[in-house]
């Protein structure tokens, strides 16, 4: 949370002839961060975040504390100043107030009833200090439990006495559907978690801790008044006040434990104010209900702890110096260790050695600490070797021209339905952002071919791809996250299937097969698997025409999705060294009319199969009706002679005739 | 034979004034001096004359050579001269090769992995959905905790683990510090990059809910606070530029004590706050950028991945790949939720 703490009441506490800007880095640099200086009309403001752990810092008087241990360090001179007395209470007439809490659902309940109020507006001194803390000033009486809060950092509240007609409060939690209407004018509906207080006729007429109710609080001719503080559990008030969206300046300091022991001297200060201010009188002693005191934690450490942990050697005498200038009781425990016992305030945050350690590190700086790489040993990795490949696939496509996307890892049920997933697959969020982040996509294919519909018209060869995980669901146990490549492109079926080959060939695979056709986002006729061994490769192919239309995709498109944890394991860097071989090449070419059952690749390898001279077979051409193959053979040692060249000529053109019954051209 | 040679000579050098290119002079050149050239030919023929003329023969023969030799060399000279004043449009638009164009996380996070990888950090991928014990319990995180609000992570509406708790997406690569140390069986040095997606329920200019970090975990016998400023300037220095430095402000965070929020100073004023000209820096205002959390490990989280906290201490640090590469690269994007957008108009500028 931030505070805004005016600099003339954080002098009222502290008197240093440090400047703004000088308090300003020295407190970022040791404690809060303070973020900004603000010009408010001759007042300079701070504005200072107060981490949830060090709610006593979250007050002007908490920030002159923790100035008075961080500027000295500086070399400023800084004096916390102390607080005003409280005055002794004698009450003349005395009203009856019976405050009860039989489940002990609050730490520690304080009141005191006041007579003669005279509400009224606050003076200029007080409401501008209010407005400049980012408070509005409502009247006096409401003035005084704001200026107490921004004061000390303990919330306070005010009931008009009359009102609760009983002069009873029960603590307890709430019904469910309890109806309550806050001082706001705002109804809510309470569930069990909630706290509120009961006047023991089954009213509800608070939720303590985070906003008055309508039916308590003071009105127009209010003349007596409760001044009231609980410590009310924090988690409880966390709840209700994130349950209900009531996120007042009280709930944001009391879901993070205000010190129980601050709460008196909260009230005490309440009461003057409220004398001071509303001309209020004391009717009755103060009522504290403080089961069970706060116990003080103790901390042993040994100096060399702190040193080994900082890096750094600091004497015994400065640690202790540093920690007492915090109010931490320091003593000696033994020759090895110090007995550290850390203020009230600090008592929810200051356990460990280690919180000690930090304590003494902040204040003498880090900013003064060296700055060194560790030496000791390197761990073993072979983590490299997958990340290194991921990366050079996309490089690849990049360099071919594709272009990276990275899509959200949710999917909406509208998306899934469009591409007949099966919705049951997908992991729910239980409490999803918006509708198109309600499921944890199973395919990378929904995610592309929206980004591929959205960016057709801007440009004509669009080349899309990502590399990202999909989460498929296990029964009881977390889901597995493979990663998977994903190609959308506006490209001929070849040249795409070229993409894909292209990057199984460059990590190093060998010896995939490919079967016809491909899943349901696929054309049948115009896609196919990729195979090895056991494990499939991943799919391409020409888009389904309907899920085309149903993205309103209106090229052909081509698609492919890769198993990267398949490519990954199968990839390779080995490459085996073959003789070079100098011996002549014969180059011979075939032109092959077509039929519309022929599979050309079938053709290219059953040829390069029928003789171990045939060197490669490439396709060099190809028209409507033919193709020309360019097929070379040699012997790895000498030329080969015309009778073994006739010989395998002779193999080649009985395949092509008679096996597969084609016709050639030029033979 | 002496004619035949005048001959040769004059209507060879006649040829060699028209010649146009460089081949068909080569090509004369071997009509002349080739193995079977005409003149090769004359030479030859020599020896069969009566002895007396052939000196004269011979010189005259010689002569020729040159004469030819150095009018095909001319020749040559002046065809290469003839080609340079040859022109072309040289401002016509270059065909470049296909160029696609990498995500700036990809980049970003290949720049952050070589970094770490120089100083012996392994470079590690953990899970984006989580048991709840990972993601926040290990992490000394009470159940009561903000950040385990449901408007802080995403819960998956799937039974919980008996031990573990809850399913979520993980809302911070904090989540993979004790699978690391269980995946080293929780025997030190740990020294890893983590780097993943994560997730919150954010959705504004500078927020979007799924995003990317990286998370530096090292831990070893005396490990302080020094090592962790001295790694944090190291990367400074290597990612930002040889004039970048890191500074360390109090901060708190449950799974490290103590925390720190870690400043780099500024680009442009490197930390002064002010420029040469005596004016305020507008890109800082006051010299410090703020780049992330981190903190020395806490012996609740050292505890949960059984390693001994007596013997062993550690660091970590957490960031936004996107916003530490923002910060970097100066590109000025005001809008972080074009980066899942996938406009190819915002692609294709990086």
């Amino acid at each position: 949370m931030n505070i805004l703490v005016p600099d003339s009441w954080l002098r009222e506490y502290l008197q240093t002839e440090a400047t703004p800007l000088d308090i300003k880095r020295c407190l970022s640099l040791c404690g809060p961060s303070v973020e900004k200086v603000n010009d408010i009309d001759k007042e300079k403001v701070y504005e200072i975040e107060i981490t949830t752990n060090r709610v006593d810092m979250a007050s002007v008087y908490g920030i002159a504390r923790e100035a008075s241990a961080i500027l000295p360090r500086f070399g400023f001179t800084a004096k916390l100043k102390p607080l005003p007395l409280p005055e002794k209470i004698s009450a003349a007439n005395v009203l009856p107030l019976d405050i009860s809490d039989p489940r002990q659902l609050c730490r520690r309940i304080l009141a005191i009833v006041m007579d003669n109020v005279t509400l009224g507006q606050s003076p200029e001194s007080v409401s501008k200090r209010l407005e400049d803390s980012g408070v509005r000033s409502l009247n006096n009486a409401v003035d005084v439990t704001n200026y107490v809060m921004l004061e000390l950092g303990h919330p306070v509240h005010v009931f008009d006495y009359d009102r609760i007609k009983t002069n009873r409060f029960l603590i307890r939690t709430a019904k469910k559907y309890e109806p309550i209407v806050t001082l706001d004018g705002k109804k809510y509906l309470l569930n069990e978690n909630d706290v509120i207080i009961d006047d023991g006729t089954g009213r509800v007429i608070d939720l303590p801790g985070i906003m008055g109710t309508e039916n308590s609080v003071v009105a127009e001719n209010t003349k007596r008044i409760i001044l009231f503080i609980e410590s009310n559990d924090p988690a409880r008030i966390r709840k209700s006040s994130l349950t209900y969206g009531i996120r007042t300046m009280a709930a944001a300091i009391n879901e993070k434990s205000p010190d129980p022991e601050l709460a008196y001297l909260a009230l005490e200060r309440g009461i003057v104010l409220m004398k001071k201010l509303c001309g209020a009188e004391p009717a009755g002693q103060i009522i504290d209900i403080y089961p069970e005191r706060l116990k003080k934690v103790s901390i042993s450490v040994s100096p060399e702890f702190i040193n080994s942990r900082l890096g750094k050697d600091l004497s015994r005498k400065e640690i202790t110096s540093i920690l007492s200038s915090l109010n931490f009781d320091v003593s000696e425990d033994n020759d090895k260790l110090i007995k550290v016992i850390p203020p009230s305030y600090r008592s929810f945050d200051v356990r460990l050695a280690e919180d000690i350690v930090e304590e003494v590190a902040r204040i003498y700086g880090y900013h003064n600490l060296p700055s060194c790489l560790m030496e000791g040993q390197i761990p073993i990795s072979g983590s490299s070797i997958n990340f290194i490949r991921k990366n050079q696939i996309k490089k690849m496509l990049k360099y071919w021209g594709y272009t990276e996307t990275y899509s959200y890892s949710f999917i909406s049920d509208e998306l899934i339905s469009k591409t007949k997933l099966d919705i049951t697959d997908h992991l729910k969020i239980s409490n999803p952002l918006t509708n198109d982040f309600a499921y944890m996509r199973i395919s990378l294919v929904p995610s592309i071919l929206e980004a591929y519909a959205k960016n057709q018209a801007l440009k004509k060869d669009l080349k899309l791809f990502e590399l990202s995980a999909v989460y498929q669901k296990k029964k009881n146990d977390l889901p597995v996250e493979p990663e998977r490549l994903v190609i959308a492109e506006n490209a001929d079926f070849y040249r795409h299937k070229g993409t894909v080959e292209g990057v199984f060939r460059e990590i190093g695979l060998t010896g995939w097969t490919v079967k016809i056709s491909a899943p349901e986002f696929w054309h049948p006729g115009k896609s196919l698997t990729y195979h090895l061994g056991k494990d499939i490769l991943g799919y391409a192919g020409q888009l389904h025409p309907e899920v085309a239309s149903s993205f309103r995709i209106k090229e052909e498109v081509c698609l492919a999705e890769l198993d990267i944890e398949i490519l990954l394991k199968f990839a390779s860097d080995a490459k085996i060294f073959k003789r070079i071989i100098s011996t002549p090449e014969v180059i011979e070419n075939f032109s092959v009319y077509l039929t519309p059952e022929i599979m050309v690749g079938t053709l290219i390898s059953d040829i390069r199969r029928i003789n171990k001279f045939i060197s490669l077979v490439s396709l060099t051409e190809k028209y409507s009706d033919s193709i020309n193959l360019e097929i070379r053979y040699r012997h790895p040692e000498r030329n080969l002679d015309k009778k073994e060249i006739e010989y395998i000529r002779r193999q080649i053109e009985n395949l092509i005739k008679k096996q597969f019954g084609l016709k050639l051209k030029n033979i | 034979m002496d004619q035949k040679l005048q001959q040769l000579r004059n209507s060879t050098i006649k040829e060699i004034s028209g010649i146009k290119s460089r081949v068909d002079l080569n090509r004369l050149y071997l009509k002349i001096f080739g193995s079977s050239g005409e003149f090769t030919l004359l030479l030859k023929s020599i020896p069969e004359l009566p002895k007396e003329v052939r000196p004269k023969i011979g010189k005259l023969a010689n002569q020729v050579k040159k004469e030819l030799e150095q009018a095909i060399l001319i020749k040559g000279r002046d065809l290469e001269k003839g080609r340079l004043t040859e022109k072309m449009d040289v401002t016509f638009p270059a065909v470049l090769p296909p160029l696609g164009h990498l995500h700036i996380v990809t980049k970003a996070i290949e720049e952050i992995v070589l970094i770490f990888e120089k100083i012996g950090f392994n470079n590690r991928h953990y899970r984006e959905i989580e048991w709840d014990w990972y993601a926040f319990e290990s992490l000394n995180m009470p159940k009561n905790h903000p950040a385990r609000d449901d408007f802080e992570t995403f819960y998956i509406d799937e039974p919980p683990s008996p031990s573990f708790g809850q399913m979520v997406l993980s809302p911070h690569t904090s989540s993979g510090q004790v699978r690391e140390m269980e995946a080293l069986k929780s025997r030190p040095p740990v020294r890893m990059i983590n780097i993943a997606k994560c997730y919150r329920p954010n959705w504004d200019l500078t927020h979007t809910p799924m995003f990317h970090q990286f998370e530096g975990l090292v831990v070893d016998k005396g490990i302080n606070i020094t090592h962790l400023k001295g790694t944090l300037d190291y990367f400074a220095r290597e990612f930002f530029g040889s004039e970048r430095k890191t500074r360390l402000r109090p901060f708190h965070f449950q799974f490290t004590e103590p925390s720190f929020e870690v400043d780099i100073n500024c680009g442009i004023c490197l930390g002064k706050g002010k420029l040469e000209n005596g004016e305020n820096c507008r890109f800082c205002k006051s010299g410090w950028l703020e780049l992330g959390g981190a903190g020395m490990v806490h012996p609740e989280v050292l505890k949960a991945g059984k390693i001994n906290s007596q013997d062993y201490t550690g660091f970590a640090f957490g960031w936004g790949i996107e916003r530490t590469y923002m910060m970097k690269s100066g590109t000025r994007l005001d809008d972080i939720r074009l980066l899942y957008g996938n406009d190819i108009r915002f692609l294709e500028q990086f």
